[in-house]
């Protein structure tokens, strides 16, 4: 028996065929689960495709078109989810944004809210929603995408960015200590240098900043990974996997770098 | 567990393989498809063919039978995938102004020596993409009170996971080691450690200590494919210690 047969799992920020969410999705319903897909609603023709490909992984799948900053989308999600699968035993909070300036100086106010509210209050929101549903179900596992960046600072990285990844690392480590009676698990995720657009657009960045080609940068970048590559957003999904496995009933509260070896900072 | 962490085709070497969180890592890894190879003190042939593979006796103090070990692997199955350095002892529960060289010398040359000698030698015939793996311990990631002689020679095996994953990762060779807190084995529950274990189902959130399959399933998911992107971590296996303080704590230290 697969190790997520007969779990319902919950990814959010999951639309884009290439990001991180879709490649969790992927994984998990590859392993047996049946998996609710969330994005904006400008996402919804690639949910529709995620929902395809999951049902033949794993035979049910759901989309729910919705934006994390929205608490009352958050709710009706949630019962929407209780509705058509009757649980939620896995919550992967993957919507998140990277934008601003690198030059803190140049940051705005609207740089600070979009970053906190998406990756730190969606994130919280979206927990306060399923924790109920998982305290009476007895028990499940929450696993938040945060960053490298939210173990040390990287300098081509916004500040606001790293400031939202470091608190949801706090968000994690203060959910793993609160609920763990109650058999809830909560760890973070952070990856590192992962091919996705959001990384794309940080070495297009990088190239633009040092007039080098991104290709450059790309070298760059990996020269400072000790296994020599960045990864396919899989790797993110095959840590989400084993955190959401019952393989992992002791581990909550972590942080776990998926970076090959890249250290944060210094 | 289909192909999740498929260790199909692989062969391991799980030193102390014949208890404990070893033996759990051996029935784990044969169940996954792995041919796995046991070096212990003991000789295990009973464990060994029970999962279908082979006990080599070793002291992994003795860099010979470390290399030794290894080398059977090879020649009996063809290659080297993963290394689990996991035998570990422990001296007693001592506090500094009462322990002694030898107290430091004994976890010294099983815990970090024998760890190197691993590492050395697996280096030299391991496959490329393979996976070598530590057992550490939180308590080589923070102090321990009466620990101090097992807690240094655990911060080093961290110490020289980090190293060996900068050195390895050339030939992808990935390098992590696990951190439990107390696991229900017999090297934990000997005598004097009474404290140790009580202080846990208070400070750790989950409020037990930690099994022996839980990190044989960690060490699984370091040595599996499917993680080939974590490299040289210490990962915490601590029902959710290292988070912060729980209610229990709380309660007790307002009473």
């Amino acid at each position: 028996m697969k190790p997520l047969h007969e779990k319902v799992a919950l990814v959010t920020g999951a639309g884009h065929p290439n990001g991180i969410g879709r490649a969790i999705a992927q994984k998990l319903a590859e392993q047996g689960a049946t998996v609710v897909v969330t994005d904006l609603e400008q996402a919804a023709e690639d949910m529709a495709d995620a929902v395809e490909q999951l049902k033949a992984l794993s035979g049910d799948a759901m989309a729910v078109a919705m934006d994390v900053t929205k608490k009352e989308q958050i709710a009706s999600c949630v019962e929407q989810v209780q509705a058509r699968f009757g649980k939620i035993d896995v919550l992967v909070n993957n919507a998140g944004v990277g934008l601003g300036s690198t030059d803190f100086t140049e940051l705005t106010e609207q740089d600070w809210n979009i970053s906190l509210q998406v990756n730190v209050v969606g994130m919280a929101n979206f927990c306060q929603a399923v924790i109920p549903i998982m305290q009476a179900q007895g028990g499940g596992s929450i696993v938040n995408i945060a960053s490298l960046a939210g173990l040390g600072a990287i300098e081509a990285i916004p500040a606001c960015y790293t400031a939202s990844k470091f608190a949801a690392i706090g968000l994690t480590k203060q959910l793993a200590v609160n609920y763990a009676k109650q058999n809830i698990r909560c760890n973070a995720v952070c990856p590192g240098s992962i091919v996705t657009q959001m990384h794309k657009a940080t070495l297009e960045f990088i190239a633009q900043e040092h007039g080098i080609s991104v290709e450059e940068a790309q070298q760059h970048e990996d020269a400072g990974i000790p296994l020599g590559y960045s990864a396919q957003p899989s790797v993110v999904g095959d840590a989400v996997a084993y955190l959401a496995s019952p393989a992992a009933t002791y581990v909550t509260g972590i942080t776990m770098p998926v970076a090959g070896g890249m250290s944060p900072g210094i | 567990m289909d192909s999740f962490f498929s260790l199909k085709g692989k062969v391991a070497v799980v030193t102390g393989g014949g208890s404990g969180i070893g033996k759990a890592v051996v029935e784990r890894f044969a169940r996954a498809g792995a041919k796995v190879v046991i070096g212990d003190l003991r000789d295990c042939p009973e464990l060994a063919a029970e999962v279908g593979g082979i006990s080599v006796p070793t002291d992994v103090t003795v860099e010979q039978q470390v290399k030794q070990l290894l080398q059977t692997a090879v020649d009996r199955f063809g290659r080297l995938d993963i290394l689990v350095n996991n035998a570990g002892i422990f001296a007693n529960y001592r506090q500094l102004k009462d322990a002694t060289a030898e107290d430091f010398q004994r976890c010294f040359d099983v815990n970090t020596l024998g760890a190197f000698y691993g590492i050395k030698h697996a280096a030299a015939l391991m496959n490329e993409g393979g996976s070598l793996i530590n057992t550490a311990s939180y308590a080589g990631k923070t102090g321990f009170i009466d620990l101090g002689s097992y807690g240094a020679s655990k911060f080093s095996v961290v110490g020289m996971t980090q190293t060996a994953a900068l050195e390895l990762s050339e030939r992808n060779i990935r390098v992590n080691c696990v951190c439990p807190t107390s696991v229900n084995t017999p090297m934990a529950l000997e005598e004097g450690g009474d404290a140790l274990l009580q202080m846990e189902k208070t400070l750790v959130p989950l409020g037990r200590i930690c099994e022996p399959e839980e990190v044989a399933a960690m060490i699984h998911f370091l040595a599996a494919d499917d993680c080939g992107f974590i490299n040289g971590q210490a990962l915490n296996l601590c029902g959710g210690w290292s988070a912060g303080l729980n209610q229990r704590v709380w309660d007790k230290l307002g009473a």
